[in-house]
């Protein structure tokens, strides 16, 4: 299979299977990106702190970014493509079925079941990504990792800030730390 | 409802000033989709939008795409469904693109790696934030709690996909549904 094709199939077969949008694709991606060799954990982590700063679907730009560093700018243009058609096809095949679905017993009870696996995925994928953050051969954290995380985990479950007040914050704290004499 | 007097021009306009405007994607660019479909345009109630948005959360994809989708056909057909999905998609691809070739050849660029360092940890804390935050909504007893952390475990420890893991969660809530008690209330 050509590269192109493949990396279209991989988003939209992560699109498919992303259930309630946003931060629930994260798994995905990075479990496909890593499967198929093209991003370490690290690397991810940095496209999707891009993501969370730039304009636009998180979901769009992650696939735009990997679909590039994999494969250039038709790549980027083919993984865009892939992300975007599963919702688009099943919305114009369903129409106005799509509308009542939501209210049918089993598909509530059929989300509800899904619950707990989004939840534990994304435990999963935020346990990976502190892992790939460690310096290597050590358990301990960098002391930037270890303010920056603690402070914004508070942040988060404290009040509901927008993402892009987290990051910016983060950005600053990092460049701060960086200009600390070792 | 059909709105007939919507032109494409305009709804290509309001879908690229979205696609520019929502940051992060999800629930945190509903306020963007109010802005422009509801007070400048008047195209939806407020009550439509916040419809449009739990459908197109209930279905596979991205959000906002689907929004775009669902909103175009309803004001439209589907020919603006088409146009209103790519409208909405085009300024992130841009400038993702931008970035990309900027900072591609850059990681170890000095500045960019103090930022990253600082921004990593962040990504994770809002990671953790959303399965949280998830859990807290949807849990009403400690049960789903043990399963999510059983098949995350299941998924960290490499032994289950992703995919895998969201097709067990929903087999076994639609048998909960199949199975459930008759003539009952329904047990936590």
């Amino acid at each position: 299979m050509s590269l192109y094709l493949l990396l279209f199939w991989t988003f939209f077969k992560i699109s498919l299977f992303c259930i309630g949008g946003g931060y629930n694709m994260i798994p995905l991606m990075q479990h496909e990106m890593a499967a198929q060799g093209w991003l370490p954990a690290d690397r991810f982590m940095d496209m999707l702190a891009i993501s969370e700063v730039t304009p636009g679907p998180m979901a769009v730009n992650l696939a735009t970014f990997s679909g590039y560093q994999v494969a250039g700018v038709f790549g980027s243009f083919v993984a865009t493509l892939g992300v975007c058609l599963p919702g688009a096809i099943i919305l114009l095949a369903l129409g106005s079925i799509a509308l009542r679905l939501r209210d049918r017993p089993a598909f509530r009870a059929t989300m509800k079941g899904l619950m707990p696996a989004l939840v534990g995925l994304l435990s999963a994928t935020a346990l990976r990504l502190w892992m790939s953050n460690l310096p290597e051969g050590t358990w301990v954290p960098s002391p930037v990792t270890a303010v920056v995380f603690s402070v914004a985990l508070a942040i988060i479950l404290w009040k509901k800030p927008h993402p892009l007040q987290i990051m910016l914050g983060a950005a600053v704290v990092g460049i701060l730390f960086s200009l600390i004499p070792a | 409802m059909t709105h007939s007097r919507v032109h494409f021009l305009p709804l290509c306009w309001s879908f690229f000033k979205i696609g520019a405007g929502a940051f992060g994607g999800g629930i945190a660019a509903l306020p963007v989709f109010e802005a422009e479909l509801v007070n400048r345009r008047h195209w939806l109630t407020p009550a439509e939008v916040a419809e449009a948005y739990a459908i197109c959360q209930s279905i596979p994809g991205v959000i906002i795409i689907n929004f775009a989708v669902f909103t175009g056909l309803r004001l439209t057909g589907k020919r603006g469904a088409i146009l209103a999905a790519i409208a909405v998609a085009i300024p992130s691809f841009l400038i993702i693109l931008a970035l990309a070739t900027v900072i591609g050849g850059h990681w170890h660029n000095r500045w960019i790696a103090a930022a990253l360092s600082g921004l990593r940890p962040a990504v994770i804390a809002i990671v953790v934030g959303a399965a949280y935050r998830l859990g807290r909504r949807s849990f009403h007893s400690f049960l789903p709690w043990i399963a999510a952390a059983v098949g995350g475990g299941l998924m960290f420890a490499g032994w289950i996909t992703p995919i895998a893991l969201i097709l067990i969660g929903a087999a076994i809530g639609f048998s909960l549904f199949l199975f459930r008690p008759k003539h009952n209330e329904e047990t936590p």
